[in-house]
């Protein structure tokens, strides 16, 4: 064992030293082997490339280099076979003059292996002992030293993953971080534009109608006109500013929720009052038919503003002569609203899309109808503060309903 | 003749509530700024005080604030504003004040408004 620690102890020098896949650490790893084996002729065979290397070290010292190819087929079946030596056959067989090498295979994976050549000494089971003995410590301790090689380069890999993952995640903070004053910085724009653009509105809307009651004197006929037609300019004009500000404020969760015991009737008539002038100018029929009789609970402002919109859109998107119905219903304790009218409808495909922001869905109906593209956001997101949920039910050219349910709103 | 005192930085609305409150033969002041206001205010005796919220020198609420300092009743003050946002509107309530109109007003809704609270 003497012997055989000393070997250990050499080889550990020799890879600390020398590269593994160096070709002198393969000498010295068959020196090593032919001092340990005198009388034996002992070859090293290893892979380079695409090449099978044979090297040997004969009795007297003599040493040859042999390379041949291997195709891969050869390679998987000299290193698949289960069995603990491997023959040999080399088509040169004046190849160190032995007919058979036995050859134990250091490792499986490894790029390397040992053979002992001389027939002699494969008669001699003590010295063939040994040998495997040898081969496979020596073996185990490279693999062992390719392993750990292995490892450091992985935990050197790894290391650098976690700080890069560290320094993604730093980044992503950041940019979280970056967005979120972002989006306050948005709803704060917002809230500013709304408030620029009131203080002129409130200018000309405010001269427009005093022009219209006429307390600084007539106006004729084509005066009268114009000042109703700058004061719709300037409702419409509002009416975008308003839902610019909704959006904002829902966004940034800036809206009061204030639910009080309401009568749906009251609200319902009170809208379709508002809305009068819009569906008696296209000669819409707007029917409320009232299945429900209590009251609710709900914000009265929020809730009168569901309505607005969604009879203001029906309204617009219904034929001259067209029918709206608005239906108030309840199942249990849960209060059910719908607005029905026979107008243009929306494409299957648009269902999921409608109630998404700054959507407007261009068609020949549409043209001249401008909006943000924000009600319908406004107004889901406005049923959802109410705990409801709103649902499309439209087929082009035939109309559209709009049916919400709102879960124990009854008292 | 009631005295109306006007707190309004811009000079169009100003002179829309101007107009439209001396033709109803209101007494009608002005005030350009909060710290105008203020002074006006502390010295003055109005009937009704139209206050704006954003106004250079010191905004609606810091006069508010001041006034109440001052143990100055704010029962006559109505709030004529473009500040749409709820928050604005619960501070003024935390003043006790009730009227908090959202600019663009209707004028008609406004006269009546002033009618009222000066019965």
């Amino acid at each position: 064992m003497d012997i055989l620690s000393k070997t250990l102890d050499l080889i550990d020098n020799v890879i600390n030293d020398i590269e593994i896949k160096d070709i002198n650490f393969y000498d010295y790893l068959l020196n090593l082997m032919s001092s340990l084996y005198k009388n034996c002729s002992i070859a090293l065979f290893f892979y380079e490339n695409t090449n099978f290397i044979l090297k040997s070290a004969v009795k007297d010292n003599k040493k040859t280099d042999i390379t041949f190819p291997l195709s891969f087929e050869n390679i998987e079946r000299l290193f698949d076979s289960k069995d603990k030596f491997i023959k040999i056959k080399t088509q040169k067989t004046d190849f160190l003059k032995a007919e058979t090498i036995v050859a134990k295979l250091a490792i499986k994976e490894s790029v390397f292996g040992f053979a002992l050549l001389s027939s002699d000494s494969l008669n001699d089971d003590k010295i063939l002992d040994s040998f495997i003995a040898i081969c496979n410590i020596v073996s185990y301790k490279i693999k062992d030293y390719e392993l750990n090689e292995v490892f450091k380069i992985q935990l050197k890999a790894l290391q650098e993953a976690i700080i890069e993952k560290e320094n993604a995640f730093e980044i992503i903070k950041k940019q979280h971080k970056k967005l979120l004053e972002l989006d306050k910085a948005k709803n704060l724009f917002l809230a500013n534009i709304s408030h620029e653009l009131r203080t002129p509105l409130n200018a000309i809307i405010g001269f427009s109608q005093a022009l219209d009651s006429k307390i600084f004197g007539e106006l004729n006929q084509k005066q009268a006109e114009y000042i109703k037609d700058i004061q719709i300019s300037s409702l419409h004009l509002l009416g975008m500013i308003n839902e610019i500000l909704d959006i904002s404020k829902l966004e940034s969760n800036a809206i009061k929720f204030s639910p009080i015991e309401l009568d749906p009737k009251t609200v319902i008539n009170e809208v379709i009052n508002i809305l009068e002038p819009l569906y008696k100018n296209k000669n819409i029929k707007v029917e409320f038919i009232s299945n429900f009789n209590g009251t609710i609970k709900a914000d009265y402002q929020k809730f009168q503003q569901i309505l607005y919109n969604l009879l203001s859109n029906a309204i617009k998107y219904t034929f001259e002569n067209g029918k709206i119905e608005i239906i108030s219903d309840f199942q249990n304790k849960d209060y059910i609203l719908k607005i029905k009218d026979n107008g243009i409808g929306i494409e299957k495909k648009y269902h999921n899309k409608i109630f998404k922001k700054f959507v407007h869905l261009n068609n020949i109906y549409t043209k001249n109808q401008s909006s943000t593209g924000l009600g319908l956001t406004i107004t889901k997101e406005l049923v959802k503060l109410h705990n409801g949920k709103i649902f499309l039910e439209s087929e082009l050219e035939k109309g559209s309903t709009f049916t919400m349910i709102f879960k124990k709103m009854v008292i | 003749m009631k005295k109306i005192l006007i707190v309004e930085d811009n000079e169009l609305n100003m002179k829309l509530f101007y107009d439209i409150l001396t033709y109803q033969n209101y007494d009608v002041e002005k005030a350009y700024d909060g710290l105008e206001a203020y002074q006006k205010i502390e010295s003055n005796k109005y009937d009704l005080i139209i206050l704006d919220i954003q106004l250079p020198k010191m905004d609606g609420f810091k006069v508010l604030k001041k006034l109440k300092e001052k143990n100055i009743s704010l029962s006559n003050i109505i709030i004529v504003s473009a500040c749409a946002m709820d928050e604005d509107k619960a501070k003024a309530k935390a003043f006790n004040i009730e009227t908090y109109l959202t600019k663009p007003i209707d004028i008609n809704n406004f006269l009546k408004t002033v009618k009222e609270k000066l019965d």
